[in-house]
């Protein structure tokens, strides 16, 4: 009797370790069907940004509330905490204003650096898009929209907003009681901080009086003071102990339609792995550059817009990978032959970029995912704090690396952030500058 | 041939005592006065006219400068005697300079002094510091008059 007993405590002290263990396992490897998923809402929600990547295509990089008094301003970053509230408000005014587009006028430069120097909410977005384009991002589907592009917006006190570039703005006339409060409380909560950012036209730096050899887009924000962040160590996540993760690249497989039981695989020399399949061939190097290329029409994408498909095809690889850093739009064009979104990821509020890529491109044709390629990263914020030059060196250290061989240069885009050069080692943040039009002498 | 010698060394000390006078001069002073040989090294973007007014609590200053000038920043503390607030910095392959000075009074005068080989000169500048409210009165001023034009 007494034996039996024992047998019994036995059994039921293993089937409970079986059970503790089962579960470990499947948390920890995640080995759970994605369409059949209690966990998703609890664990996999642990995101630092709580948005999907659809709802954050049409999210600027930074916003900068202007109060009106000349380098008063302040700037938001995505992971600051007034990031979204400002944002929120921002975006009902724009997705309401772009709802009008008969009601966009043609405006002059005059008007266009009065919103910014006086009382507005400016954004600034790592893309350039027509306005049609952008529209779409905020489900606005119009062809109404005049043939420009643009990169910034104003919202000015009143709710009049403001898009273009030089030479071409536009205004759309709206009315808002949500922008004054927003500067207000800006300003009380900072008003002890010595915040001077200048832009560029503020310094008269984006004119050339005859002499200079340098020139900056009007709109680069000009930081009085270097900028200081905390490193960050990039990981492939799709390298476990020197070979390529399996269980990363069954997830990822999956999501490219491709059956690992009948595609045919290879690995190259280089240690890359490669999947063929009837509509295209996969590929995953060693330092985790996931490329897919399409064979034929390519892979049909999922129901909605193909914006919102793209992010939701993203927002599946990076659950399967374990990405989870927060991503920025950084190109979309749309043409006849279709449509490319180029994404950065964003670390500390500032963009990782790659020496020759972005970090993800999507190519969709016809509705069909044709091109596709992601830089598989997930990153690690140190304890470390970095500091970068200062914006005026920086910009010396590049033109000097060009002199001799111009008469004048003009930067089209500098800001801060952080290169990853896939050697996965510690990332400092530095300058990012965009060079465009060399004048050889 | 000893008091040749000699002559030569007190030259040489004389020459040496007199640069050695005006860079110690220009330091960490410079007179209110003072006057450069060029007017080529710098060319000051802003404030464009010389003079400008802000309400904020800085001002940046901006200009563009022949590469490898040197440029120091003073303040008029009184006495037509101004003193050095910002330290030298050589203007690189950009050609561009800025600096954010304090504005501790209502009238700031400032002095930025720019030297590259045996050529300096001397830039005088003003910034006027204006309440907020000052600012806000004139905005609404400016928006009245356009009313009444309309």
């Amino acid at each position: 009797m007494k034996t039996e007993r024992i047998k019994s405590i036995v059994l039921i002290l293993l089937i409970i370790t079986n059970l503790v263990l089962a579960e470990k396992i499947l948390v920890n490897e995640k080995l759970w069907l994605s369409g059949y998923n209690f966990f998703v809402s609890t664990r996999n929600s642990r995101k630092k940004n709580s948005f999907s990547l659809s709802e954050r295509l049409s999210m600027p990089e930074k916003i900068i509330v202007n109060t009106g008094y000349q380098s008063s301003r302040f700037i938001f970053k995505r992971d600051d905490a007034d990031f979204s509230t400002i944002n929120s408000v921002a975006s009902e005014i724009i997705k309401s204003a772009f709802s009008m587009p008969k009601s966009i006028v043609e405006t002059g430069e005059e008007d266009w650096y009065s919103a910014l120097t006086a009382k507005s909410i400016y954004l600034n977005f790592t893309s350039s898009f027509t306005p049609s384009v952008f529209a779409s991002l905020l489900g606005i589907s119009n062809s109404d929209f005049p043939d420009t592009e643009f990169s910034d917006i104003v919202i000015a006190e009143n709710g009049n907003v403001y898009f273009g570039k030089i030479g071409n703005y536009y205004k759309i006339p709206f009315t808002s009681s949500l922008v004054s409060p927003i500067i207000q409380n800006v300003s009380l909560e900072h008003s002890d901080e010595e915040s001077v950012i200048n832009y560029s036209f503020d310094l008269n730096f984006d004119e050339n009086s005859g002499e200079e050899t340098t020139v900056l887009s009007p709109m680069i924000l000009i930081y009085s003071e270097p900028v200081t962040a905390f490193s960050v160590i990039p990981e492939n996540p799709a390298i476990k102990d020197g070979e390529i993760n399996e269980r990363v690249l069954s997830g990822v497989v999956t999501a490219f339609g491709v059956n690992k039981g009948s595609a045919r695989s290879y690995t190259e020399a280089d240690g890359s792995l490669v999947y063929v399949e009837n509509n295209g061939i996969l590929k995953i190097t060693a330092d985790g550059i996931l490329t897919y290329t399409a064979n034929g029409n390519g892979i049909r994408l999922k129901n909605g817009s193909i914006s919102s498909k793209i992010a939701a095809l993203i927002d599946e690889i990076n659950q399967k990978t374990g990405i989870d850093a927060d991503l920025c739009l950084s190109n979309a064009q749309s043409g006849d032959s279709g449509q490319l979104f180029e994404f950065d990821y964003i670390v500390e509020g500032y963009p990782v970029k790659y020496a020759d890529k972005s970090a993800i491109s999507a190519t969709v044709s016809n509705g069909y995912l044709t091109a596709y390629s992601q830089v598989l990263r997930k990153f690690t914020i140190t304890d470390t704090e970095s500091t970068s030059s200062d914006f005026i060196t920086a910009l010396d250290e590049v033109i000097d690396a060009y002199h001799g061989s111009m008469s004048e240069m003009r930067i089209t885009k500098m800001y801060p952030a952080f290169f990853d050069d896939l050697s996965q080692n510690e990332m400092n943040v530095d300058w990012h500058i965009d060079v465009d039009n060399i004048l050889a002498e | 041939m000893k008091k040749r010698f000699l002559s030569l060394i007190l030259a040489l000390l004389v020459v040496f005592s007199v640069q050695y006078a005006s860079f110690a001069a220009y330091e960490t002073s410079i007179p209110l006065n003072a006057q450069g040989n060029s007017s080529n090294l710098i060319y000051i973007k802003r404030p464009r006219s010389l003079s400008g007014s802000t309400s904020d609590k800085t001002y940046t200053i901006s200009a563009t400068g022949l590469q490898n000038t040197k440029v120091r920043v003073y303040r008029l503390t009184g006495n037509d005697v101004c003193e050095l607030i910002k330290a030298e910095r050589l203007i690189g392959a950009s050609g561009l300079f800025s600096t954010v000075v304090d504005l501790p009074d209502s009238s700031n005068t400032f002095v930025i002094y720019a030297e590259n080989g045996a050529s300096d000169q001397v830039v005088k500048i003003q910034i006027s510091k204006v309440k907020k409210s000052t600012v806000d009165k004139l905005r609404s001023v400016t928006v009245n008059v356009l009313n009444f034009l309309k």
